[in-house]
């Protein structure tokens, strides 16, 4: 209701602006002071406006209504905030997702490649074997079949023999008069 | 035009004097201007403007709508099936089949890619022969005539080369030439070419196994392929967002068989030059490890190229070591001995008199060597085996009673299959027990191993029960599926080995038959320092009319070895060899003395004296 006319009169000064041009934009301002001084006691005429008797309520009313005010204002910030949070979130989600595929099929790839490498390596390992041991089949390489008669088999050494001590080495004292003793 | 402008601008003094003078030239504007302000402040135009931005919001707003109508509902079919067309991507992902492995993990079957190169001429962009050029650039084989002859056939859908390796379709990919598809095929490749195609088998185009392990373990070779559909983006990139979980993790298992790749070559080697040297029509080799029945190595002569099988004749894909029986001859008889030992007919220090010739009711039947040899008077047990005879053993089983000696046959399963899990498998023929214990005739050739048939394997298990102390046990190619680490995710369930000889009497039938191998009739087997145990056979074929051909044999010669607690056992077996002299121990032993020899080298046998 108290802000009423202070909504009113700023677009009554811009008609009258505009068809004036710039020169007229000093004047009209002028003319329209007083009414912002009408409007700026609007803090001490509502107490004044109030009847006595309710002052009081008035008072804590007033006093209640800003920290309503404030709290429903700090709800609008906080949800702008989280707002603008939830955008960003849901912006960046989004462009992972894209992101994410394409490393996916960029790794997929690398997948493939390998496992084709393993197919390869694979087949060719088996078939130089198989080329190697065809070769080893022909007479002139002279190669022979595997045969006990080229094999050498070791008799494990039998434990009398281990149990025995070697036999201590003679301490060389007859050597040792020959060697330099000092530098 | 600007002087009439003028002078009507100057008889208004009044707004004159409340602007600044101003520049002649721009009186004119300013008066435009005015107008304009007039025109903008009355209703007309206050109202007309509203309507106007009010009507082109809601125009363009209800084109839109109208837009997205049709769009979303009109022509929304056509739209999803052309996007479809162009974003989705039927995926199949490469799931190989499991390679097959031997027991060192030398890979005998495995997997590769093969592509297909279709041609669509109508959709190339130059002439056919500049396709045809390029083309047989890459695929080397051919010439660019045959290629041209070949895009002149049709318009589209001329297949041009088949089975071309991944490097060469990469160059034909590098092209990127209208009107050449290459379609992707799966392709099992054999790198040891026929070496083990008894055994492992092949698959057909379709990828199916059409023989050995590959169509026996199917199940367990093939992974399941699903198809996957999938998004693609703008950059042929492939979205992965309705991929299921884990499609990825295929495992790494792989099929392990028994077989030893270095004794497979070196057996199926000897063969070979054997079966050329006797012109033998066919011939088998079986090395079984006679404690658990794994079959180390298994060669059938002739054989297939798996890569190739087309060329080959149908009937080489049977393993004939499984599929076909046989009688098997003097090879049995140590069974038979071992029968009578169990049934406590005979005892190992038993004597038999060997007459050289029986008649059994109108029959005669008579030793190998009567016509030269006549009677061998009394012999010992070795001394029947060492000669063969056939009166001797037929004297042996005349003291079992007939219905406990069947019963006993029976016993050994010769009449059921093994389950060795390969495709093919025969059972072993047994003649009833009424028509088997009527006549005695019966009883007496199944002394000498005539009369019945079982396969080459369905013998060297039988033999094996001699070498490791008389268990039964399964014949078995495939260990089970293995994983990279070497660990088991599968094995066969195999039966467990019973035991149907005692183990002294199976010892002592081994013992005579190192006596055997000892003797002058088993020079071609002996091996210096091993006590190898031996009995040849040489069997007449049945004649699919009845009786016997006079002309045509089988030799086989079976081998045994044990040392400590492993023990093996090594067969021949070479159908209708040709000569005079073609005897089981004169075709078979030296195949199996040389297969020996190198079971002893790979298996790392020491010799008996140490």
């Amino acid at each position: 209701m108290a802000a009423s006319p202070r909504f009113l009169n700023p677009p009554r000064r811009d008609r009258s602006k505009r068809p004036g041009g710039t020169g007229t934009g000093r004047r009209s301002l002028r003319r329209s002071q007083p009414a912002p001084t009408k409007v700026i006691p609007l803090q001490q005429r509502s107490p004044q406006t109030q009847p006595r008797p309710t002052a009081r309520r008035g008072n804590l009313a007033s006093a209640r209504n800003p920290l309503l005010l404030r709290f429903i204002l700090f709800l609008q910030h906080s949800s702008s905030a989280i707002a603008f949070a939830l955008v960003g979130a849901v912006l960046l989600a989004y462009a992972s997702t894209v992101y994410i595929q394409q490393q996916w099929s960029e790794e997929y790839r690398k997948l493939e490649s390998l496992q084709r490498e393993v197919r390869n390596l694979t087949a060719a390992d088996a078939i130089f074997k198989d080329n190697l041991a065809q070769q080893a089949e022909q007479p002139d390489t002279g190669l022979v079949m595997p045969s006990p008669d080229n094999n050498i088999y070791l008799s494990p050494s039998s434990p009398q023999k281990t149990a025995n001590p070697p036999p201590k080495p003679t301490p060389k004292k007859a050597s040792a008069s020959n060697l330099p003793i000092g530098y | 035009m600007t002087d009439s402008k003028v002078k009507v601008l100057r008889p208004t003094p009044a707004r004159k004097r409340r602007r600044r003078p101003r520049p002649q030239p721009e009186k004119p504007k300013a008066k435009i201007l005015k107008a304009l302000g007039k025109f903008e402040q009355s209703s007309t135009w206050q109202w007309g403007r509203l309507l106007l931005v009010w009507a082109l919001l809601t125009g363009s707003a209800l084109g839109l709508g109208w837009n997205l109508y049709h769009l979303q509902i009109v022509d929304s079919p056509d739209l999803v099936q052309k996007a479809r067309q162009q974003q989705m991507v039927y995926m199949r992902p490469f799931v190989p089949r499991r390679p097959i492995v031997d027991r060192t993990g030398n890979v005998l079957a495995t997997d590769r890619l093969v592509y297909t190169l279709y041609a669509h001429p109508k959709l190339f962009k130059e002439s056919k022969a500049e396709m045809a050029q390029k083309l047989s650039q890459i695929l080397e084989r051919q010439s660019p005539e045959a290629i041209l002859k070949k895009l002149n056939q049709r318009s589209t859908g001329i297949p041009v080369a088949y089975a071309l390796r991944e490097e060469v379709a990469d160059k034909i990919v590098a092209l990127s030439a209208d009107g050449l598809e290459l379609i992707r095929q799966y392709s099992r490749l054999y790198p040891q070419q026929e070496l083990v195609a008894d055994t492992v088998g092949y698959t057909d185009l379709e990828h199916h196994g059409q023989a050995g392990l590959e169509y026996s373990q199917q199940q367990r070779l093939e992974r399941n392929v699903v198809t996957l559909r999938l998004n693609r983006a703008g950059n042929g990139a492939l979205m992965p967002d309705h991929m299921p979980e884990g499609f990825l993790n295929f495992d790494d298992y792989r099929l392990q068989t028994s077989l030893d790749l270095r004794l497979q070559r070196a057996t199926r080697f000897v063969l070979k030059q054997k079966l050329e040297e006797f012109e033998a029509k066919r011939g088998v080799v079986i090395v079984m490890d006679a404690d658990d029945g794994a079959i180390l190595a298994l060669a059938c002569e002739p054989t297939y190229n798996p890569n190739q099988y087309y060329k080959y004749e149908i009937g080489l894909f049977r393993n004939w070591a499984i599929a076909d029986s046989y009688e098997p001859g003097s090879t049995f008889k140590p069974v038979n001995i071992a029968l009578a030992l169990e049934a406590g007919a005979i005892q190992p220090d038993t004597t038999i008199e060997d007459t050289g010739m029986i008649k059994i009711e109108q029959w005669e039947i008579k030793n190998h060597d009567f016509d030269s040899r006549g009677a061998r008077g009394q012999l010992s047990l070795d001394e029947v085996l060492q000669y063969s005879s056939n009166v001797g053993m037929v004297d042996i089983i005349r003291r079992i009673p007939r219905d406990r000696y069947y019963k006993a046959l029976q016993e050994l399963n010769i009449n059921q299959r093994m389950g060795i899990g390969l495709p093919g498998e025969a059972a072993g023929q047994l003649k009833s027990e009424e028509q088997f214990t009527s006549s005695f005739v019966e009883v007496a050739t199944t002394a000498f191993g005539q009369g019945f048939a079982l396969t080459p394997l369905k013998l060297a298990q039988l033999q094996a029960t001699i070498a490791n102390g008389g268990k039964l046990v399964t014949p078995h190619i495939v260990k089970g599926l293995i994983d990279a680490e070497g660990n088991y995710q599968w094995q066969p369930e195999l039966d467990s080995p019973r035991q149907v000889f005692a183990p002294e009497h199976a010892q002592a039938v081994f013992d005579m038959m190192v006596n055997t191998v000892n003797s002058s009739s088993g020079e071609n087997a002996r091996i210096e320092g091993y006590r190898v145990a031996g009995k040849s056979g040489t069997a007449q074929k049945a004649s699919p009319t009845g009786g016997y051909y006079s002309d045509l044999r089988i030799s086989s010669f079976v081998s045994l070895l044990a040392d400590g607690d492993r023990s093996y056992v090594v067969m021949a077996v070479v159908d209708e060899p040709k000569g005079n002299n073609a005897f089981g121990s004169v075709v078979a032993a030296p195949i199996v003395k040389s297969v020996m020899e190198a079971l002893i080298t790979i298996e790392e046998i020491p010799p008996a004296d140490s």
